[in-house]
């Protein structure tokens, strides 16, 4: 996979690092996206999701409880931001501790589905998260391109990948 | 491999609009439930309960204990008042940043097979940082057994305000 990692500054803070990625020939990150799709019909669900990051980041690190887990496949970090069973939005991150949270893309979820697979374009995203934590698990474990600072707070090493990687 | 490069600073002048744009109010309560969140979340963890027996002592759901930790649920004053009884504190508690202590114990068992008759150990220097307090159960074991000694340190975590 062709993807950059980059390290959101406005949201990361003392508490966490957030990331996101930048998928090959765009020039946003795919929380950029998330947030450009949903801004208009939900702007206040994504203020909400917006000011939530940033204390994560800066006052409350990465708390499981803040977030849905288990969304992905078992041992990959895939988890939701914890939406409240009325909210409307959903967004896949990649979770690592209280420290480090790779943000990815989500949607609308509809209240007549209970899981991603149940939606075409909640499938896209989710699918799409999953993989991009399949290769970045990858990097970290096999190829050690990535690593962890020393004091595992954040992500260190490359973060440009430019080659197709050898996913397993 | 020595790993030290960091990940590119990005910052989006949208995504920085936003959160500039957010009023000051909503930034707050949003704050604050995620404190309350995260301080009922510590409670549990200090009083040894789960979410199930925390549900049970509440008479709640234990999904509705989910949603309380999740810091995204919007406390009523009477839920409020519901949950700092359960745990025995005043409400306002619930709105403190206690720092997180975590604590790590050391133990250290010497096992003695004659009764020890002196208190004249020689005790190494690094034996004492750890075990500072070693010469206080050296008389229990002046009638034999085992010598255990252990001590604790807390880290104080940064405060959360």
């Amino acid at each position: 996979m062709v993807y950059e990692i980059v390290n959101l500054d406005d949201y990361s803070g003392s508490q966490a690092t957030l990331y996101s990625i930048i998928p090959e020939g765009e020039t946003e990150t795919l929380f950029d996206k998330f947030v450009d799709e949903n801004l208009d019909k939900y702007r206040e669900e994504i203020e909400e999701i917006l000011e939530t990051l940033y204390q994560i980041g800066n006052k409350r690190g990465a708390r499981v409880s803040y977030f849905k887990t288990n969304e992905g496949n078992y041992g990959d970090n895939v988890c939701a931001l914890f939406d409240e069973p009325e909210r409307n939005l959903r967004l896949y991150c990649i979770r690592y501790g209280m420290d480090v949270v790779i943000l990815g893309n989500g949607g609308f979820k509809s209240k007549e589905i209970k899981s991603w697979q149940e939606d075409e374009h909640l499938t896209k995203v989710a699918t799409e998260v999953i993989e991009y934590a399949k290769d970045i698990t990858y990097r970290i474990t096999k190829t050690h391109e990535l690593g962890w600072s020393a004091d595992k707070t954040k992500l260190v090493g490359k973060f440009k990948f430019t080659d197709d990687g050898e996913v397993k | 491999m020595e790993k030290s490069n960091e990940a590119r600073k990005y910052s989006s002048p949208k995504l920085k609009s936003l959160l500039e744009q957010i009023s000051p109010q909503k930034r707050e309560i949003i704050k604050v439930r995620m404190q309350v969140s995260a301080r009922i979340e510590d409670l549990l963890e200090e009083k040894g309960w789960t979410k199930s027996k925390f549900a049970e002592k509440v008479n709640k759901h234990p999904s509705e204990i989910t949603r309380w930790v999740s810091g995204t649920h919007n406390f009523s004053l009477e839920t409020l008042t519901e949950i700092a009884i359960a745990f025995g504190i005043g409400t306002p508690e619930l709105f403190e940043s206690v720092p997180k202590e975590a604590s790590v114990k050391y133990e250290l068992v010497v096992k003695y097979i004659f009764p020890a008759i002196t208190n004249d150990l020689v005790v190494p220097s690094s034996f004492m940082k750890f075990f500072p307090n070693w010469h206080q159960p050296i008389k229990s074991i002046a009638k034999g057994g085992d010598l255990k000694l252990s001590t604790s340190y807390t880290y104080p975590e940064t405060a959360h305000n």
